[in-house]
């Protein structure tokens, strides 16, 4: 159950890390196709990220010397990390219904206030989950499964950012 | 430019700028139409870049089918030629043109801007209005940022965060620390355009003393007054 919440926080994460790398990059106004591409990219990224974590993971667990003290930290430390992702992700998306509300000025407030900043703390919230998880644990297979992971996620918005920096790059290469 | 311009219009899709033109416009031309005028309104949009504002109106809104003329007008050929382009490619009723929007074959009955006032200082933001004042225009509504203690820091923030290319960054901040306040935006205006009740529009949310990002310096013929204020209530401030 634990695991399943951080792999369901994880694709949320990439959902949004998708939607994000794609804005300011379509000038049309009819552009809600283009953002669900977006959106199901940055899924997509964080399904690999999702996947690739979780063949090491068994990998690890496979190789381990006692694999059930492993696994009982492993789903521990994810139980620790959850304390930090959990509200975080609430709030993001209480931010995200609250946009629903028909009020130009409520929505602005939300982005400008809320998603703007909940954005601009978002590694820092990762690493704190992290390294929150993985404080107490008792293997370091734990520690270096937490530290991989966490390097894999960081690096969603990089590279979704450079794919589409280079699938507009050529866009405007084609229009001038 | 092309890159920064498409960023830019991230902005006014996060403040739904389309959203908050609309209301105003309607008001405007409802004032008109009730005031006696039956033919066509022209609105330009004065230094429209790629036409964000203007391309939303046209598709979002039946402006274009309430014998509304939606055009951009803009010293940038580049960002003129971008606007058609897009415009052209999801079929939208509106138009964009490359030269002075005050000129004979370009003027219109409503002009409107976003972030173009504080590009003027001095003498000329009041050489600038003064080109409303000829017979045709009815209203202009010139969005800008509204300047206050706190506005270069969270538009710096704000930029930092939502925005990739350093230009975009830069202009944003700076922008916000050129802005000029209501005083300075009403007085030029009724210097410039007597002829024109000259007021601020949209200043602060809701009924708080909390400011808009945006705050709009907006003129009426003086026959439309008493109705926009009927209908805008007190979003319409400092309007005599």
């Amino acid at each position: 159950m634990t695991l399943l919440l951080l792999f369901l926080l994880a694709s949320l994460d990439g959902a949004l890390c998708g939607c994000r790398t794609s804005m300011g990059r379509c000038p049309l106004i009819h552009n809600r196709k283009y953002y669900v591409m977006g959106v199901l990219r940055g899924v997509f990224a964080a399904q690999i990220v999702s996947g690739f974590s979780l063949i090491c993971l068994l990998l690890v667990v496979a190789f381990s010397r006692n694999p059930q003290l492993l696994r009982a930290d492993l789903v521990e430390s994810a139980r620790r990390m959850l304390f930090v992702f959990l509200p975080y992700a609430a709030l993001v998306l209480a931010n995200i219904a609250l946009r629903i509300v028909p009020s130009t000025d409520l929505r602005s407030a939300t982005s400008v206030f809320f998603l703007g900043p909940l954005t601009g703390i978002r590694p820092l919230v990762m690493i704190t989950g992290v390294v929150a998880g993985i404080w107490r644990a008792q293997l370091h297979q734990t520690v270096f499964l937490g530290l991989f992971v966490l390097t894999l996620m960081l690096s969603v918005e990089f590279a979704l950012n450079s794919y589409c920096n280079r699938l507009q790059q050529r866009q405007i290469r084609s229009l001038v | 430019m092309l890159t920064v311009h498409w960023e830019m219009q991230r902005l006014a899709e996060e403040f739904y700028h389309g959203h908050r033109v609309l209301k105003l416009l309607r008001a405007t031309i409802a004032a008109m139409r009730s005031s006696g005028h039956t033919g066509p309104i022209r609105i330009v949009d004065v230094g429209c870049g790629i036409g964000y504002t203007i391309r939303w109106l046209a598709a979002r809104s039946m402006l274009h089918k309430e014998d509304v003329e939606l055009t951009g007008v803009d010293l940038n050929s580049t960002l003129v030629n971008e606007a058609n382009r897009l415009a052209t490619q999801e079929a939208l009723p509106c138009r964009f043109f490359h030269g002075n929007a005050f000129s004979a074959d370009l003027r219109g009955h409503i002009y409107i801007s976003t972030g173009v006032l504080h590009h003027f200082r001095g003498d000329s933001l009041i050489a600038f209005l003064r080109q409303h004042g000829n017979e045709t225009t009815q209203a202009f509504v010139h969005y800008d940022f509204q300047p206050w203690a706190l506005a270069p820091f969270g538009s710096w923030f704000f930029h930092v965060i939502r925005m990739r290319t350093a230009l975009a960054r830069h202009d944003g901040v700076l922008s916000t620390a050129r802005a000029h306040n209501a005083h300075t935006l009403v007085s030029a205006a009724r210097a410039a355009v007597p002829e024109l009740t000259a007021g601020i529009y949209g200043a602060k949310i809701w009924n708080t003393p909390a400011p808009r990002v945006f705050h709009a310096l907006v003129g009426f013929r003086p026959a439309l007054v008493p109705q926009l204020k009927q209908s805008l209530g007190r979003m319409l401030g400092e309007l005599p």
